[in-house]
């Protein structure tokens, strides 16, 4: 265990109704440099027990920084899928994101220990395949970058491009239009007093266009 | 690149067949072509081409894909001679909500930007020679972004007074402001009854008469008009048509004026230099 590598996400899922919607999403994750817990991937099949079992999905549980739930049908039945949901409730320091599948509807009450919880309350992003689930997943995640320390596909932000190039003293311009860096020479065109650079005639057409109709609202 | 842009004041105007079997039949003619759906508020084009691609253009504008991720290459399925790609928009509620209603100004102007780029792209990387862009009807928002980003605009427009003042309309509020920066928008008719009346006496009015009276009102040339046919309007899926069936009246019509609307552009392209 001394490289463990702490997850990001974790997954809590019904079996029966779950099980492709998790493993795709898992792979899917995984690819895009999000470490990602699913039980049934994650839990060596020699596991010792179901202490020991329960041991490895509850630090899984603790390190991540996501949590993912599932709404398939009759996942509120499951009670591993309370389990982790409660205790998720519990540690406090996760972001929850609630996945539900269109077929269902966004009004679910859970019982967790006697305790009412209102899952239509919640915000929900509803899903229709394995591929949309992905997609939108990676989309949120995206969204919430600040979460994590290495998402390894999106780190190399604009941002974090244009800070590099400060840090070096190579400050760059940008076209007022197409927003992209200006390789060759800059045209500077002054438009309703107002002076604006641009990489190409193409983009000092188009900006006119959008002034002409926009007017002070543009850019 | 020459970015073509097929707009309406109202929906039903037949946008979508129209623009989707020109963007084939110049690709079946040798051309790189692209079609983009930004009809973002009703998309049509995934439910037209029936596919259900993994990134949409809603991701290109929220920056989650690039213009490779959105792309569907449809060259081989159809056989064509040149590259035939098409980009989805999704009709999932809360995608076309957040376009929408969601975004404020400052994602709006980073979205058109995202666009922009990979319109360049497009020509760039792609060697697209004719991107052609599917719009929403009237005048909304991202209706407006991809006219402005369009070199040639084609308005379709139905032979009613409703159709007929809408167009007008749209012509002094933005068309106008467009063409004082080097557009150009020309009107086609669609679904124009009666014309397939053989029988001169016979037909309700004169072709020729009535397309100046038109043109006088609109106030701008039109370049073309396609008859009603019945078995294409109520076809329950027409799919790229006058390619699979170039000898049909229709595709004949559809042929001449994707043949007008490459002299215009060539045109066009030359006046700019």
């Amino acid at each position: 265990m001394g490289n463990h590598r702490p997850f990001d996400i974790f997954l809590c899922h019904k079996k029966s109704s779950g099980k492709d919607f998790a493993d795709h999403l898992k792979a899917g994750l995984e690819e895009l440099g999000y470490h990602t817990f699913l039980d049934s991937k994650d839990i060596p099949k020699m596991t010792d027990g179901i202490q020991e079992w329960i041991q490895i999905r509850d630090q899984a549980l603790t390190e991540s920084k996501v949590f993912i739930l599932l709404i398939t049908p009759g996942f509120d039945l499951s009670a591993e899928v309370l389990k982790e949901i409660g205790l998720a409730r519990e540690s406090g320091n996760k972001k929850f994101l609630y996945f539900r599948h269109r077929d269902l509807g966004r009004k679910i009450i859970l019982n967790l220990e006697g305790q009412k919880v209102d899952l239509g309350r919640q915000e929900q992003v509803s899903f229709e395949n394995k591929e949309e689930l992905l997609r939108l997943t990676h989309g949120i995640l995206l969204q919430n970058r600040n979460l994590f320390q290495v998402p390894a596909s999106t780190c190399q932000t604009e941002k974090g491009v244009e800070q590099e190039k400060q840090k070096q003293g190579t400050v760059s311009t940008i076209c007022a239009m197409c927003a992209k860096e200006i390789k060759g020479q800059p045209i500077t065109v002054e438009i309703d007093n107002k002076s604006y650079t641009f990489d190409c005639q193409e983009c000092i057409q188009t900006f006119k266009k959008f002034k002409s109709i926009y007017g002070k609202n543009f850019p | 690149m020459r970015t073509i842009a097929l707009h309406s004041y109202k929906g039903g105007t037949g946008k979508t067949t129209l623009i989707s079997n020109i963007a084939a039949m110049y690709a079946k003619n040798g051309l790189n072509v692209a079609l983009l759906d930004f009809d973002l508020y009703a998309p049509s084009l995934g439910s037209y081409f029936k596919k259900k691609p993994n990134s949409y253009i809603n991701d290109l504008l929220n920056g989650q894909a690039e213009i490779s991720d959105i792309l569907y290459d449809l060259t081989s399925e159809i056989d064509l001679k040149g590259k035939f790609f098409v980009g989805f928009s999704s009709s999932r509620k809360e995608d076309v909500n957040e376009i929408e209603i969601k975004h404020e100004s400052k994602w709006q102007l980073e979205a058109l930007r995202r666009f922009i780029k990979a319109k360049k792209e497009l020509a760039d990387q792609f060697k697209i020679d004719y991107l052609f862009v599917d719009t929403s009807p009237g005048i909304r928002y991202w209706s407006i972004n991809t006219l402005a980003c369009s070199d040639l605009i084609f308005l379709l427009l139905k032979d009613s007074d409703m159709d007929v003042e809408g167009t007008q309309k749209m012509i002094i509020d933005i068309y106008d402001s467009l063409s004082r920066y080097g557009a150009k928008y020309y009107v086609i008719l669609n679904k124009v009854p009666g014309e397939t009346v053989k029988e001169e006496s016979m037909k309700i009015r004169h072709e020729k008469s009535w397309i100046s009276e038109l043109e006088r009102v609109v106030g701008t040339e039109i370049v073309g008009s396609i008859p009603c046919f019945c078995d294409i309007q109520f076809s329950r899926h027409e799919y790229l048509f006058s390619v699979r069936q170039p000898m049909h009246p229709f595709s004949i019509k559809l042929a001449k004026i994707a043949d007008t609307i490459k002299k215009l552009s060539e045109t066009n392209t030359k006046n700019a230099l």
